[in-house]
């Protein structure tokens, strides 16, 4: 079921009234909301439902083993055992073809021939989130910075609430469990923010994502077939597009999962408006940032060890973070790029300058910070390229044709998605202080023009929604 | 939890109002699809040969040069699994039908109306064709898809006096524009969009063309697939895999069937510059041409 879907749409009220039908009882709202959970995850594919259960199960019963037990090895056992398990579900899943496939290439580049078994399987969606859930949860325990979660419904509830079940947030038993097991009652300003956030998030992917989309998938199929000047803009489509579909669906997910009283992590603080590209990590999926820093940075020794292990450790999280949105040498490679970004600022430290928001209380920026903002922005979407194509030779094809010096008139000029874009981008500079865009936006204009505000935007997502365009998310 | 619900109300009375009286108005809108279903329900009986395919048969076959009764059922961007559940729903009152002619383009095999862009069509198939298209809600109602393409059809109908329908009364698309399109940017573009291998689409499209075949092999009726022609702006840029592929699979599926046989337009000579109105689409007299080649065709 997609979020941007009238299956969604029907089901959203749906869940919703009953929900806050249930009244006071905290029990039946989260029998509830775990049963609606597993009847959004069914409507994909019921079978892995049952994986999913399975993972629960595991972390749940790891999660009070390694708690109950006094002794280290048992302890580490279980630790090891949830781990082992979960992260040998996502290899199989996610990883098993991809390196059949590079054995193979390896041992032929050596002179041998191997025919790898291919699985011929799908990849459940969500199993990167729902892992990482039940991974912090497992490593959380073992560490005693929470006690484990006796109320398996509860706990299910954690790993499986359906507005980030498929993409995340990546959330956190510290932030989210007391959530569920606190008493949640109907927040009228509460509720309109989170139905704003959702049609922000709409308007994302559906006006701005998905009609990036269109052209993106257009130009990089065949890059062959364009001047340098439509590559280009074929790159910023694609940049806009995985900015408006992912950050969309996180807008979405929060202002759902706001609907039913839950504040969930932030994933996107206005990433495009960075100054440097330690700040863009620290705005861009955060969610999956701040998991990376937290279970493998801080775990590999962090920046304590000198500067070698901080370099070092941080090739490793981007590698890692590359090699975690999909089994392609694509992924790697834009963690690599990202890495190889980031580096100046580690080795002369100065990735925590730019923690505040640019040019904050102010309309415009200054010719430095403009600067700044536009070459960040110009690393982020040569790195794009990489994420987007389908080999890494196709991405230095893609490239080459870039900077071929064929800078005509673009082949495909598609002026309204353009005019769009720039709205976008603008709204989203004016509301860049606050949580999402449009969070205050227009709040000291007479009610009858924010309305029609909304009105405006309602009627775009119609307009626009023809195109369907899988979340890209999903995928991993 | 009461003023929320008053303000919800009162928020969407106006979009719900809105939506209900759009809906109304665009289906009392004339269409090709309604036009098409309406021949099959009337005259499927009467029909020998029958034409499927996309805009490629559409624009490029008028049935008025043939000389049994035939209809062209195809339409634009309409890929095979719908020409297969157009066949299938018409099979028993295709009483007559002696010929099926299919156009297997360069794209075919490797896409499906709902993964190039276009899947947004499907509604017209539900709504008008009342074809089973998997279920998604939103196929049910005009309003919910191509809202832009929809104020346009209102627009132009209710305050222009403009009907969009395009077909004749014998299926065949007449273009909007009669100018002849760039054939250089046209043949760029569209071969750029119609490149593209994709496994699974392809073995599926495999499976269709053979569920095709087999009603027409259990009605006795003959399949001509064709691959129809383009013009070398178009040609010039095709991947030699992908053609290769198509070349393969028709030379399989002619052996496998003794009802089907094919033919390859796609580099014929005969087709000039006069006989396009894009890189990949004929005009009027190309329609003509290539309809009485495939009439001569199926004679022999």
């Amino acid at each position: 079921m997609l979020f941007n879907s009238l299956n969604f749409a029907i089901f959203l009220p749906i869940v919703f009234a009953l929900y806050w039908c249930a009244g006071k009882s905290l029990k039946i709202q989260n029998y509830l909301l775990l049963t609606s959970s597993y009847f959004f995850y069914a409507c994909w594919d019921f079978r892995f439902l049952f994986l999913l259960i399975f993972s629960t199960l595991l972390d749940y019963y790891s999660g009070l083993k390694i708690s109950g037990s006094q002794n280290p090895q048992t302890k580490k056992f279980w630790l090891w055992a949830s781990i082992g398990i979960n992260l040998g579900f996502l290899g199989v899943f996610k990883y098993y073809n991809f390196f059949a496939g590079s054995f193979a290439t390896a041992a032929a580049s050596l002179g041998f021939t191997v025919n790898p078994h291919i699985l011929n399987i799908i990849l459940p969606v969500g199993i990167s989130f729902y892992t990482f859930h039940g991974l912090s949860y497992i490593i959380d325990i073992y560490k005693e910075r929470i006690k484990p979660e006796i109320n398996f419904v509860d706990y299910s509830l954690f790993v499986s609430f359906f507005p980030l079940l498929v993409a995340g947030p990546i959330e956190r038993a510290t932030h989210l469990l007391p959530q569920i097991k606190r008493s949640r009652k109907f927040n009228y300003l509460k509720t309109v923010d989170g139905l704003r956030q959702i049609l922000w998030g709409l308007f994302k992917k559906v006006v701005i994502a998905d009609q990036c989309a269109g052209y993106a998938n257009t130009i990089f199929d065949n890059p062959d077939h364009y001047h340098g000047s439509t590559l280009i803009l074929g790159a910023l489509f694609f940049t806009f597009q995985i900015y408006g579909d992912f950050s969309g669906y996180s807008d979405i997910a929060l202002g759902t999962a706001r609907l039913f009283g839950f504040e969930l992590l932030k994933n996107f603080s206005f990433p495009y408006f960075s100054r440097d590209i330690a700040e863009f990590w620290r705005r861009w999926h955060i969610s999956l940032s701040t998991w990376f820093r937290d279970y493998l940075y801080i775990p590999l020794g962090g920046s304590k060890g000198g500067i070698w292990m901080k370099v070092r450790n941080t090739f490793i999280i981007f590698l890692v973070s590359g090699f975690w949105h999909g089994a392609n040498w694509t992924f790697i490679a834009w963690g690599f790029l990202n890495a190889l970004y980031i580096m100046p600022s580690i080795l002369f430290k100065t990735n925590r300058q730019n923690l505040d928001t640019v040019a904050q209380g102010k309309l415009l920026p200054s010719l430095k910070e403009f600067g700044l903002m536009s070459f960040t922005f110009f690393l982020t979407v040569i790195a794009w390229i990489f994420f987007r194509a389908e080999s890494i030779q196709k991405a230095f094809q893609y490239l080459g044709g870039v900077f071929s010096g064929t800078f005509t008139k673009p082949d495909i000029f598609p002026g309204l998605t353009i005019l769009l874009v720039v709205f976008f981008v603008l709204i989203e500079w004016l509301g860049r202080e606050q949580d999402y865009a449009i969070a205050n936006f227009g709040f000291k204009w007479p009610r009858i023009f924010r309305l029609a505000f909304y009105y405006v935007l309602i009627i775009s997502i119609f307009m626009f929604m023809g195109a369907k365009q899988q979340f890209i998310y999903f995928q991993f | 939890m009461k003023k929320f619900l008053k303000s919800i109300i009162f928020f969407f009375l106006p979009i719900f109002f809105i939506a209900v009286v759009a809906e109304i108005f665009l289906r009392k809108i004339p269409n090709d699809y309604r036009i098409k279903q309406q021949y099959f329900e009337w005259h499927s009986a009467e029909i020998k040969v029958l034409f499927l395919g996309s805009s490629h048969a559409y624009y490029g076959i008028n049935p008025i040069y043939m000389k049994e009764s035939s209809f062209n059922a195809a339409y634009v961007s309409q890929s095979l699994e719908i020409d297969y559940e157009i066949l299938n729903k018409y099979k028993s009152s295709l009483k007559s039908l002696r010929t099926i002619i299919l156009p297997v383009s360069y794209f075919s095999l490797n896409s499906s109306m709902g993964n190039n862009g276009e899947g947004w069509r499907n509604k017209y198939y539900t709504i008008y064709y009342h074809l089973n298209m998997g279920y998604r809600p939103e196929d049910n109602l005009e309003i919910l898809n191509k809202f832009s393409l929809n104020w346009y059809k209102i627009v132009n109908y209710y305050f222009k006096h403009i009907s969009p329908v395009s077909s004749s009364s014998l299926g065949w698309g007449t273009h909007s524009s009669q100018s002849t399109k760039s054939l250089e940017e046209t043949g760029r573009e569209a071969s750029g969009r119609h490149t593209g291998i994709n496994p699974i689409l392809y073995q599926e499209n495999r499976k269709i063309l053979d569920s095709i075949i087999l009603i027409a092999q259990r009605k006795n009726v003959r399949v001509l697939l064709y691959t129809p022609p383009a013009y070398s702006t178009y040609t010039r840029h095709l991947n030699v895999k992908q053609l290769s592929e198509l070349r393969n699979t028709m030379s399989s599926l002619t052996k496998n069937y003794n009802n089907t046989t094919y033919v390859d337009f796609l580099l014929d000579t005969s087709f000039v510059k006069a006989d396009f109105y894009d890189a990949d689409h004929l005009n009027d007299k190309g329609a003509k041409k290539l309809t009485i080649k495939l009439e001569s065709l199926i004679k022999n």
